[in-house]
């Protein structure tokens, strides 16, 4: 298993698309991979599963359409106005 | 493959982590988020043996690793150098983050905000992040360099004020001077001084007490202009860099010894 914690911090753009193709190629000789990273590019690019941590507890996991639509996600990364209005905007829907 | 269950962790009396359960198969590829100070790190630290495991447990392939020690977790002992080949690329990245702090967090901000698909920055700001982002890289990969290069070459790397660097690779002078008397009295003195050098910098030492220093380009050529400036000046010291000044010294002691009563009577 390859743990990488936040390893692309301060690439440039060209540097993480390197970073991520080497990632993607040791995932495909069958290494298991657990990425913290704060470059959501990367992490979207990359992995099929999300799981979020907040204040030292999971409050989501999924992939990553699930994760980013999850209310208490929003709220964590974007504050009660966001979630309000991601929430407003799906109630109209 | 990799399974918590129920584990918390922390450092001392601090707990951070609280009932985590996690499971990563084979082959998968997982990502962890959350802000700082999640307890992202904390994780990866507990599953490592480097930080305190509080409660609950944890095992690789089976095997329960939860009271193992790092030295065993890491058997075979292994570094995975990973797109840092050598002190010089950690160099890069860390002053590449630090000329462009502000602008990797407002572009992480960005990418934050583009993950949720929304973007409460304007594209302009968007777009002087990203130059912000990229000036401090080609600066910082640019100082790296250089001040590899000058390790490598065995040239001392100077630090000092701008006015210091300048003086030191132009050659020029300074002349230090501790002035007695009113503050109010100076302006005209900087005034007539800079005219003269560089630069002037002027320091307030006690309510009648100032010290200068004058950058000049050269101290011998300079010196009758600074004596005009400083003329009925409360002198106390001047620190003047060649030994033929001496003489100049001792006549402006000299000189404000006996202009001293008349600069108290203005």
């Amino acid at each position: 298993m390859l743990v990488l914690d936040e390893v692309m911090a301060g690439l440039h753009a060209t540097e993480i698309e390197g970073a991520v193709s080497l990632v993607r190629r040791i995932s495909r000789d069958g290494v298991s991979v657990l990425v913290i990273e704060h470059v959501m590019k990367a992490i979207m690019q990359l992995c099929g599963r999300i799981i979020v941590l907040e204040t030292g507890t999971v409050i989501a996991e999924g992939d990553p359409e699930q994760v980013t639509n999850d209310p208490a996600v929003i709220r964590a990364y974007l504050g009660e106005r966001w979630a309000k209005r991601v929430e407003d905007e799906e109630s109209k829907d | 493959m990799l399974k918590t269950e129920k584990l918390a962790a922390g450092c001392g009396d601090v707990q951070v982590l609280w009932d985590i359960d996690i499971e990563i198969n084979e082959g998968e590829m997982v990502a962890i988020v959350g802000s700082n100070g999640a307890g992202k790190s904390t994780l990866l630290g507990a599953l490592s043996g480097l930080v305190q495991i509080k409660g609950g447990r944890f095992s690789f392939e089976e095997e329960e690793l939860t009271n193992e020690s790092s030295e065993k977790l890491a058997d075979p002992p292994e570094v995975v150098g990973f797109y840092a080949p050598g002190v010089l690329a950690i160099l890069i990245q860390h002053l590449a983050v630090s000329l462009a702090s502000l602008a990797v967090i407002r572009e992480r901000l960005s990418g934050a905000y583009e993950f949720f698909e929304v973007s409460p920055l304007g594209p302009g700001e968007l777009l002087a992040g990203q130059f912000l982002t990229y000036l401090g890289l080609v600066l910082g990969v640019n100082l790296a360099v250089a001040a590899a290069l000058a390790a490598f070459l065995g040239i001392p790397v100077a630090a000092g004020t701008p006015e210091e660097l300048r003086r030191r690779a132009f050659g020029g002078e300074s002349i230090e001077l501790t002035l007695g008397g009113e503050p109010s009295g100076l302006p005209g003195r900087l005034e007539a001084l800079q005219e003269i050098g560089d630069s002037v910098e002027i320091r307030q030492e006690k309510a009648d007490t100032s010290r200068i220093r004058l950058l000049v380009d050269d101290a011998d050529a300079r010196l009758p202009g600074v004596l005009k400036a400083l003329d009925g000046a409360n002198v106390r010291s001047a620190d003047i860099p060649k030994p033929s000044f001496n003489e100049v010294y001792f006549r402006l002691m000299h000189e404000t010894e006996e202009s001293t009563p008349a600069t108290k009577a203005e």
